[in-house]
């Protein structure tokens, strides 16, 4: 591990890091415990911030709150019923029935313990695996790095159930966006219309804002504004043992190893490492009769894998530059803030960020423990603030942001006039995340792209020479077609389900 | 409105979009020393993303059902106060007097339970907003020495 063997503790150990990692933690605890709002809103909120920062207390931030996020899901999940994210959905089975049967405070400490094991295991998958991966990409070659973009935007759409064609469209639309601005090849200013703000590109902040805070909040308008929901909780005191933590011992481990694998492939997320990891406890249990009832192991194994998930999805993004998820793409745009490009060549220009960034983020999960101890009470008072109060909050804040960190009004109407379209492609089922994901990508799939082509003097045979670009190209087309025979299959199935009750029907007849 | 029209028109602007990123893309001068000029890239986007749209379009026509903005009015006042508030803040400077406007008008606009005139309601939602910009000046304007 030469990054260790560079590893300078005075650049970590400040006084300012451990501060920016607990009001990180604060900060993502408390926007992913309320309905609704996920980590994404919570990294894209906090990420226009991170600008006055050092790039390793900027990422320290964004990390922090994409941690403390993920935890924050199951507070909603355990007290309402209603998970704060989609990777808290499996933790409301049991955390749910846990608390209304009198023990929330346990539900919430099981939860809390798991989330801080899977992130330390996610962290130690990290340190252990980025750097062979990182080294093993420099093998990598401009057609490579083309089609690794592709395949990274596709993955993202690959596992939505929704339309394909309209996830396509989402990222087409982002890397069109990623187009804005001066070509690095020629010099050319393309698409700026008369505006010089446009010739270093569209801010990645007014980006992230437009394509989450905006047209989440003018979703929470348009369909939840007046909800309101009631904690009838008093105490969050109950006792939770060191006999009761070796009893989920178990699937704490399982968890965090599942939550890790799937973090490190681009796009499976939390929900589905969860959902895995909560499946798997309950095929071992010696108690599988107790899950859906308030069952520990099934809090304990849901939690760790969501959270495990951060660090696995941390190793593409620092080894090969691919980030595996929306909040991966804005801490990658944080760095990209301060010029750091992220990938393989990180390990001879940034080793002691990226040392730091590992030191860090165990500090991280230690400082979601002590926070969570200390303030899940608050955070359990929070949920009954109603939305029509934060919606004018976040508003404000997301356009402080977009101001404080490029000082141009350019960027806070190009947040809004896109994220009021987004609003209406998202109403019309376009996911929104392959557009930032892509958007972050399209610059590296673009320069690889011609790189390529210049290199092959314009024959795209260069996309198929070497074996490493065969597997990639094999895998591309893969990511590509999977959906497509899903969608096939799917259609072929609804067919069959459609015609068999009417042969059914004329058997009936004869 | 009826899903398939509301499919087609999104698609249509879309596609509008589309041809105005492909007319300068066509527009762009091919460069000498290179096999790929600086509108290869984005011609190859606009077409695809063309074709998309059609493909979407011609699949709209087996839409059934209706589709409907809930609380569009409620939307659409809140991004008209949004932007007023933005050419507010961007032509007279004075962001706080603009910011304090803009979380009290929201505030009316989305809280009228009990009457949104109400004495209760003015109370809170005044007392609501002083909070607001007491903490976005303590935080942003001396903590974090943001000019607003």
């Amino acid at each position: 591990m030469s990054l260790f063997a560079n590893l300078d503790l005075s650049y970590v150990l400040r006084p300012e890091v451990f501060l920016i990692i607990l009001l990180g933690t604060f900060i993502g605890i408390l926007i992913g415990a309320l309905p609704g709002m996920g980590a994404p809103l919570a990294v894209a909120l906090v990420l226009p911030f991170a600008y006055k920062m050092t790039s390793l207390t900027a990422v320290m931030l964004l990390l922090s709150v994409y941690q403390g996020a993920e935890y924050g899901g199951s507070i909603s999940a355990i007290v309402l019923g209603i998970p704060g994210t989609s990777a808290a959905a499996a933790t409301v089975l049991d955390g749910n029935p846990m608390s209304k049967a009198g023990h929330p405070g346990r539900a919430i400490k099981i939860s809390l313990l798991a989330s801080t094991i899977g992130g330390i295991f996610g962290g130690l998958v990290l340190c252990f695996f980025t750097e062979p991966i990182g080294k093993f990409s420099l093998r990598f070659s401009a057609p490579d790095l083309a089609m690794l973009g592709i395949v990274a935007c596709f993955a993202i759409i690959m596992l939505n159930k929704g339309n394909f064609i309209k996830g396509m469209i989402s990222i087409i639309l982002g890397i069109m966006l990623s187009t804005v601005g001066t070509d690095v090849f020629t010099g050319t200013s393309r698409y700026i219309y008369g505006q010089p703000t446009l010739l270093d590109g569209i801010n990645v902040v007014a980006i992230i804002v437009g394509a989450f805070a905006v047209p989440e909040m003018l979703n929470i308008i348009s369909e939840e504004l007046h909800t309101v929901y009631v904690t009838n909780i008093k105490s969050t005191k109950d006792k939770f043992s060191f006999k009761d933590t070796l009893r989920i011992t178990k699937p704490l481990f399982s968890g965090s190893i599942i939550g890790t694998v799937i973090g490190i492939f681009p796009a499976l997320g939390g929900a589905i490492a969860a959902w895995i990891s909560y499946s798997f406890a309950r095929k071992i249990s010696k108690k599988p009769e107790d899950f859906g009832k308030g069952s520990a192991e099934g809090i304990a194994a849901a939690e760790s894998a969501n959270n495990a998930v951060v660090g696995g999805s941390l190793v593409p993004l620092l080894s090969l530059g691919i980030p595996g998820s929306a909040s991966a793409a804005m801490i990658a745009a944080a760095l990209m803030m301060f010029g750091i490009q992220v990938g393989p060549q990180l390990f001879n220009t940034d080793t002691k960020l990226l040392s730091g960034i590992y030191i860090g983020f165990f500090i991280g999960c230690i400082g979601l423990y002590v926070v969570g101890r200390l303030l899940t009470p608050v955070f359990v008072r929070v949920l009954e603030v109603k939305n029509e109060i934060l919606v004018p909050l976040i508003l404000l804040v997301s356009f402080i942001g977009i101001y404080a960190s490029t000082k141009k009004f350019l960027y806070i109407w190009i947040a809004i006039v896109f994220g009021t379209l987004l609003f209406f492609l998202r109403k019309h089922e376009y996911p929104l995340a392959p557009i930032t994901v892509s958007f972050i990508l399209g610059s590296t799939i673009e320069k690889n792209f011609r790189r390529a082509l210049d290199l092959s003097k314009g024959s795209y045979t260069i996309f198929w020479k070497t074996t490493t670009s065969k597997v990639i190209f094999v895998c591309t087309v893969l990511v590509i077609l999977f959906p497509i025979i899903r969608a096939l299959i799917t259609s072929f199935k609804n067919k069959k389900a459609g015609n068999a009750p009417a042969a059914e029907q004329g058997n009936g007849e004869e | 409105m009826k899903k398939k029209y509301s499919e087609i028109i999104m698609a249509v602007i879309l596609l509008a979009v589309d041809a105005l990123y492909l007319t300068q893309a066509f527009r762009g001068k091919k460069t000498a020393f290179s096999y790929t000029g600086a509108y290869t890239f984005p011609k190859i986007l606009g077409l695809i993303l063309a074709a998309l749209c059609v493909i979407v379009i011609l699949r709209a026509f087996r839409e059934k059902g209706t589709f409907k903005v809930t609380n569009l009015g409620l939307t659409a006042l809140s991004v008209g106060i949004t932007a007023a508030f933005v050419i507010l803040w961007q032509c007279f400077g004075l962001f706080y007097l603009w910011a304090a406007l803009y979380v009290l008008a929201l505030l009316f606009a989305f809280r009228t339970n009990g009457g949104r005139f109400s004495k209760r309601n003015i109370l809170f939602n005044l007392a609501c907003t002083a909070g607001v910009i007491l903490c976005c000046y303590v935080i942003f304007t001396r903590m974090m020495e943001v000019r607003l």
